[in-house]
């Protein structure tokens, strides 16, 4: 669960009638009061802020019985404004049940009104609301549903509210009201940086995109007429509500959460473009992340220069070819249809005349373009095949172990299921080489925290164990001792190929493109569905982790790519909602689980994978002893 | 019967709007012998803390709601304010609270140089410290809505039934022998409000 800003639909009555305004003209029937504030509360929206533009026209106070019957259908909290000139007046509509109430063109007449009715009931249930359009330079309050103006300065007038005494400002841009454009983030910036107090940003908001700029120019919460009420391109009246997932995506695109930018002065390293949703990241004095000094220490080690590189390469293909030499082939390697593997194949088969056998772990969620890959790769290189099909139902009682685990890395099944098969083909073609598509170039950055050991097979039977219960007959397996035998008796060893050859993501994917026919699909690992799932649902949703950001971050510290495209990236959505929730559908469906039972295993709090047996502490030994395991 | 005690501060209707649609027996009264006969005890409560204990003390109900709690074991519920009156005194005013919990009512500080805005406005998520009928049903999704500045400190850890963060962690629901207190309104906190509600009026319903 996390804290998001709230979302506050706001509804305009006009002589008991809903509407929405444009620019606060051309009021438009929006249908029954009554029934609309139940709809929202139906859906269970953090707040509803309920504006009478009828009452100070009509020159009469607040309809006390319909506030009454709107109050007794919300069971979240309620602001409403209209006509409320007197305290009196907002005595009763507090009386009947109403949490704030708002003052506008009276507060503006008599801002003496906002003391003393911050006095008798507290600050937090006094809203007052501040229309505003641009003005020499600034902007200027205007009053009476923005038909006058009143010569004040915006920026002042929310200065002077909040001394005296105001809980919170709803700040409507006139000039955006209706138009589902946009916020005016300049007027929100400079309101919001200028009081104590929340602000709650209204006027111009058509996507929750929106919804998240205004927050990151300094809104509090934020709220939203016509994006709620209306539907698609013709503005049928419907009454819509982001979910809270998409909220919370859209929110977590634009910035870190406000508990975290709270208990970190710095939120973001300044070179690359790691942040705070890895709990172990530091910042040195200049902001820049452990991650990055931790590439510019291990860069002299494994970056070479070309001709370092090419030495180096000439003594692997030395040895690689001497080990091949009276044996069908030279290498394992593995293909997954994603651009690491298939790059790889293409560099060791064509450009280096290698004899490689492929391995692909076929673990049922292959896409569609993912086997076109493979198939495409295989004939036009002409490279053998070997496939391991893990039996599904018992892969889908492993992986949804995982899941019902709640732990951060639930590919674990499908990387051991890999990696064992790789060092299994091997063994048993006599292959003492396997080339793998992992890289310092672009994938150097990848915090702890965000994954396990996936070589860990105590932890990964332990977890089945636990939530499985179906025994693992056909799922490859690799423990230490068979470890221990592949690599020091077999002598099998595994290289990161790509580190040997020039990797440049971008050219290698127009390369294949070109020369394999090549597909690409999409997110990083998106080959998988499962995998896409994970990166573009679970990981953000559940763990709050956003895994373009360590690969983004990877290219930039290679120089790859520059950090500001990186931080564009970044504010893009992984996916379009409509996609996600299909995807969701899809994996829910896969595995065969209602819809009740997957979202209760969704929503499980998250659990370290050290609550579970493991072999952590040995292979941090191993890997201190032998640099890698 | 539940009683929501009126002395003239705080949002009756809608706690009572909220307790009616749980299905529970309830009203909104200042009379002492409804508040001798109820079986449950709501406390609520908006506004400045010494306004509200002076209002409280005027309406000479303390010592029908002292009797009734220490005497005959009836739970009682203070929400908001409410749940700070039952502190020994806060840090907004001078007068002492009721002091029927060993706690005091202090305003957020923070440290940091981006310190999140108050009064805490919003919804946050609550985590349960100590298993309690209160948050049946409650252990791992739960949201309420809070408006405040001043936030109760224990003194006893165990009194801690459960807790938010907002620039930092602190106590949003203490609970000690059949008195209990939540920061947060459960009566504008749709489903999750009304469960907690519920768990109050009929515990194990």
């Amino acid at each position: 669960m996390t804290i998001i800003p709230r979302v506050i639909p706001c509804l305009l009555l006009d002589g008991g009638r809903l509407v929405k305004t444009r620019r606060f003209t051309a009021p438009r029937y929006v249908g029954d009061p009554i029934n609309t504030v139940k709809l929202f509360n139906d859906k269970e929206v953090d707040e509803l802020a309920v504006l009478d533009i009828a009452a100070t026209r009509e020159n009469r106070g607040p309809d006390l019985g319909l506030i009454e019957q709107i109050s007794s259908q919300c069971f979240m909290p309620l602001c409403v404004g209209g006509g409320i000139g007197e305290i009196r007046q907002a005595m009763d509509i507090l009386g009947v049940g109403v949490e704030k109430v708002l003052l506008n063109t009276h507060a503006c007449a008599r801002p003496g009104l906002v003391g003393d009715l911050a006095a008798r009931v507290g600050s937090s249930s006094v809203v007052v609301g501040i229309d505003t359009r641009p003005a020499r330079g600034g902007w200027e309050v205007v009053v009476h549903n923005a038909s006058r103006g009143t010569g004040r300065d915006a920026v002042a007038w929310a200065r002077e509210v909040a001394d005296r005494g105001a809980g919170e400002i709803l700040l409507t841009a006139v000039h955006r009201d209706g138009t589902m454009e946009g916020y005016d983030l300049e007027l929100i910036h400079a309101v919001a940086s200028s009081v104590p107090v929340p602000v709650v940003a209204c006027g111009g908001a058509g996507t929750t995109a929106h919804l998240a700029q205004a927050v990151q120019a300094g809104a509090a919460a934020v709220a939203a007429g016509s994006m709620f009420v209306f539907h698609g391109r013709h503005r049928a009246v419907l009454v819509n509500v982001p979910s809270r997932d998409r909220l919370i995506e859209a929110f977590r695109a634009g910035a870190p959460s406000a508990r975290e930018a709270a208990r970190h002065p710095r939120t973001i390293c300044t070179r690359c473009v790691m942040d705070v949703s890895d709990p172990d990241i530091e910042f040195d004095a200049a902001g820049v992340c452990n991650h990055c000094r931790a590439y510019d220490t291990r860069r002299a080690r494994l970056i070479w220069s070309p001709e370092e590189r090419r030495r180096r390469l000439d003594d692997l293909l030395a040895a690689v070819r001497a080990a091949g030499r009276g044996r069908d082939y030279d290498c394992v390697i593995g293909l997954s249809g994603g651009v690491d593997s298939t790059y790889g194949a293409w560099v060791i088969r064509h450009e280096l005349g290698l004899r490689p056998l492929a391995v692909h772990f076929d673990n049922g969620w292959d896409s569609e373009t993912a086997v076109h890959n493979i198939e495409q790769t295989l004939s036009r290189l002409d490279i053998d095949l070997y496939t391991h099909v893990v039996d599904w139902e018992e892969f889908r009682d492993l992986q949804l172990s995982f899941l019902r685990a709640s732990v951060i890395n639930v590919e674990i099944p499908t990387d051991h299921g890999i990696i064992a098969l790789l060092y299994e083909a091997a063994a048993r073609h006599g292959i003492r080489y396997i080339l793998t598509g992992q890289n310092e170039a672009t994938e150097s950055i990848l915090p702890a925290a965000w994954v396990y050991h996936n070589k860990d097979l105590r932890h990964l039977r332990a977890v089945h164990r636990r939530f499985g219960s179906r025994p693992l007959r056909t799922m490859p397996q690799l423990s230490l001792l068979r470890y221990a035998w592949y690599t020091r008796v077999r002598r099998i060893r595994s290289i990161p190929f790509l580190n040997y050859v020039p990797y440049h993501k971008a050219q290698a994917k127009e390369l294949l493109s070109r020369e394999l026919g090549w597909k690409d699909y999409g997110g990083k690992h998106h080959e998988s569905l499962f995998t896409a799932f994970y990166q573009a649902y679970l990981l953000p949703v559940k763990f709050g982790v956003d895994k373009r950001r360590a690969h983004l971050a990877s290219l930039i510290v290679a120089g790859q790519l520059s950090r500001s495209d990186g931080l564009a990236e970044l504010a893009t959505p992984i996916a379009p909602p409509e996609e996600i929730a299909a995807l969701v559908e899809f994996v829910r469906r896969k595995f065969g689980v209602s819809d009740e039972e997957f979202r209760t295993i969704l929503d499980r709090p998250r659990v370290p994978h050290t609550a579970f047996p493991n072999n952590e502490a040995l292979f941090r030994l191993l890997f201190r002893l032998r640099g890698l395991v | 019967m539940i009683a929501v005690v009126n002395y003239g501060v705080g949002n009756l209707g809608s706690v009572l709007n909220m307790l009616r649609r749980v299905g529970a027996d309830a009203c909104v009264t200042q009379d002492p012998d409804r508040i001798a006969t109820a079986d449950r005890l709501i406390l609520p409560g908006v506004g400045a803390f010494d306004h509200a204990i002076t209002r409280l003390r005027a309406s000479g109900l303390i010592p029908h709601i002292e009797s009734r709690v220490r005497e005959h074991g009836v739970p009682l519920l203070g929400i908001c304010l409410g749940m700070q009156l039952l502190t020994r005194g806060s840090e907004e005013g001078s007068q002492p609270g009721l002091g029927w919990i060993p706690a005091d009512t202090v305003r957020f500080r923070f440290d940091g140089p981006t310190p999140p805005r108050l009064p805490h406005m919003g919804w946050g998520d609550v985590r349960v410290r100590r298993p309690d009928p209160l948050f049946a049903g409650l252990e791992s999704d739960a949201r309420f809505y809070f408006v405040h500045s001043y936030h109760v400190r224990c003194d006893v850890a165990t009194h801690i039934l459960a807790e938010c963060d907002y620039g930092t962690t602190f106590t949003v629901a203490f609970g000690d022998g059949v008195v209990r207190g939540v920061q947060f309104h459960p009566e504008r906190s749709h489903r999750f409000g009304m469960r907690l509600l519920a768990n109050f009026a009929m515990p194990g319903a």
